[in-house]
C-alpha cells in the first residue's frame, strides 16, 4: 500500500466526483422543484434544554465496532443528533431517533435504501448493500431488512427533520414525504458560486435554495450543518472512519469493484493507502475516495478555523483542527448521564 | 547474479529503470491508476471559498459579478 495520494491524484478524484454527480444532480433538482418549500435557513433552532453540543453521525464501521449508538442511547445524551442518511437505520433499530437526517448523494436508487425502499424488488441487481460496511444489517436478508426499515422510518419519520439537498433522487424526496418527515432544502456548493456560468450558480438560480459546503460526503455535510446552521458547539463526529479497520478484506471495501476493473489482481493493494493512527496506535487503510474525503474535511476545518471533536475511536481522520476525544468523555462533558463502564 | 527489483542497484546490474520494457510498465501503472481514479468519484463535489460555508445569493464583495 502507498502512504499518501499526491495532489494530481486528489484532483482526479475531485474531478471524477464532479463528473459523476453534477449533471444528474441538476436533473434531480429540476424534478424536485415542486417539492421545495422550506430551506435549511428555516430550520427551527434546537430547544435550549438540549444544550449547545451536538453529535454528527456518519455511518462508518466504528459505529458497530465501538457500539457507538448503543452508548449514546445508554448515556441519555441530551444534545442534538444529526445523522447521515446511511446511519439512520442503525439508529432507529437501536432506539435512537436523530433530530435531523442529512442526505446529499444524487445516486438514483441506492440512497433511498437508507430510508427503506418500497420499490426494492424492481431495482437493478447489484451487491452494493451486501458488501458495504456502513449498515451491516443490510448485508443479508435484504428484502426482509428493507421491510423492517420501512416500518421503522414510517413510525419515527414525523419526528425527524430531513436536511435534503436539491440534487437527491426524487424517489428519496417522495419516500421522506411518505414517511411524514419534514424537508429542509439546500444546494450543494460544487464549484465557484461567483461564476455566473458555474454549476452552483445555475442550481441557485433555478431553485433559490441556500447553498452549503458539503465536505464531499454526507457525514461531513452533517457536521457542517450542525456547526453552520444549527450553530452547535462543540460538535462531535462519530462513525467518521473514512477508512477500513486493520484486516478488512479488500473485497469488502466500498470501491473494490471499480478498482479491480483497472488494477491487476496482484497489484491491487497498491490502490490503497495505509495510515498509522497515533491516537489508536493502529494502522488503518483507506482507498482514494475516502482519502479525498479526509483531505476535504481537513480543508474545511483549516479554512473555517473551526475545531472538530472526532469521537469515532477508529479510522483515518486526525490532524490539525481535529481533536480525537473518547466518546464517553465528550458525552460526560457536554450533556449526558454517563454509563457505568468506560469503553475507550 | 539473481535479478533484483526495487529501488536500488547492485554493482554490475543494468539499471532496469532505463530499459524500454520497464518504462512501458511504469507508464502502464500510471495509466491504469489514472483510469481507476477517474472512476472513483465520491458522493458529492466539494468546494469551499474563503471561510464561507453557506452562500445565499449574495454578489461577490468586489462587485465584479454583474449577473
Amino acid at each position: 500500500m502507498k502512504s499518501a495520494l499526491n495532489q494530481a491524484e486528489l484532483s482526479l478524484v475531485a474531478q471524477a466526483t464532479f463528473n459523476k454527480t453534477a449533471n444528474i444532480g441538476f436533473k434531480h433538482a429540476q424534478e424536485n422543484l415542486g417539492y421545495m418549500d422550506k430551506t435549511i435557513l428555516d430550520v427551527p433552532k434546537p430547544d435550549a434544554s438540549k444544550g449547545p453540543a451536538a453529535i454528527a453521525m456518519s455511518a462508518g464501521p466504528s459505529l458497530h465496532r465501538r457500539r457507538t449508538i448503543e452508548r449514546i442511547r445508554d448515556s441519555a445524551f441530551k444534545g442534538v443528533i444529526v445523522a447521515a442518511d446511511g446511519a439512520l437505520g442503525h439508529c432507529l433499530r437501536n432506539g435512537v431517533v436523530p433530530d435531523y437526517v442529512v442526505t446529499v448523494d444524487p445516486h438514483p436508487y441506492w440512497i433511498i435504501r437508507w430510508f427503506g425502499d418500497p420499490d426494492l424488488r424492481s431495482r437493478p441487481e447489484d451487491d452494493y448493500f451486501r458488501r458495504q460496511d456502513l449498515d451491516p444489517a443490510l448485508n443479508s436478508r435484504e428484502q426482509e431488512r428493507n421491510d423492517e426499515l420501512i416500518e421503522l422510518v414510517n413510525a419515527h419519520g414525523p419526528k425527524i427533520k430531513v436536511i435534503i439537498a436539491t440534487c437527491v433522487a426524487p424517489n428519496v424526496t417522495r419516500r421522506c414525504l411518505q414517511a411524514g418527515m419534514s424537508l429542509y432544502w439546500w444546494n450543494p456548493i460544487c464549484d465557484d458560486y461567483d461564476d455566473p456560468a458555474g454549476h452552483t450558480r445555475r442550481l441557485y438560480d433555478m431553485t433559490k435554495m441556500p447553498c452549503m459546503v458539503t465536505g464531499g460526503n454526507c457525514g461531513a455535510s452533517a457536521w457542517i450543518f450542525a456547526k453552520a446552521i444549527l450553530e452547535r458547539d462543540p460538535v462531535a463526529m462519530v462513525g467518521m472512519d473514512l477508512g477500513y479497520a486493520p484486516g478488512t478484506p479488500l473485497q469488502k471495501t466500498q470501491y473494490y469493484h471499480e478498482l479491480i476493473k483497472f488494477y491487476p489482481v496482484d497489484r491491487l493493494e497498491q490502490a490503497y493507502i495505509a495510515m498509522y493512527n497515533p491516537h489508536l496506535n493502529e494502522t488503518w487503510f483507506t482507498d482514494p475516495t475516502y482519502y479525498w474525503y479526509r483531505q476535504c474535511f481537513l480543508d474545511v476545518v483549516r479554512q473555517s478555523g473551526w475545531t472538530a471533536q472526532n469521537c469515532t475511536e477508529g479510522g483515518t481522520l486526525f490532524g490539525d483542527g481535529i481533536e480525537c476525544v473518547p466518546l464517553d468523555r465528550f458525552i460526560t462533558e457536554h450533556g449526558g448521564v454517563q454509563p457505568t463502564a468506560t469503553q475507550c | 547474479m539473481a535479478k533484483l527489483i526495487g529501488n536500488y542497484k547492485i554493482s554490475g546490474q543494468p539499471d532496469e529503470r532505463e530499459t524500454e520494457s520497464t518504462v512501458k510498465k511504469e507508464d502502464t501503472v500510471g495509466d491504469f491508476e489514472r483510469k481507476a481514479m477517474a472512476r472513483l468519484g465520491g458522493s458529492i463535489a466539494f468546494v469551499m471559498k474563503g471561510k464561507n460555508v453557506v452562500w445565499n445569493g449574495a454578489p461577490p464583495k468586489d462587485g465584479a459579478d454583474k449577473s
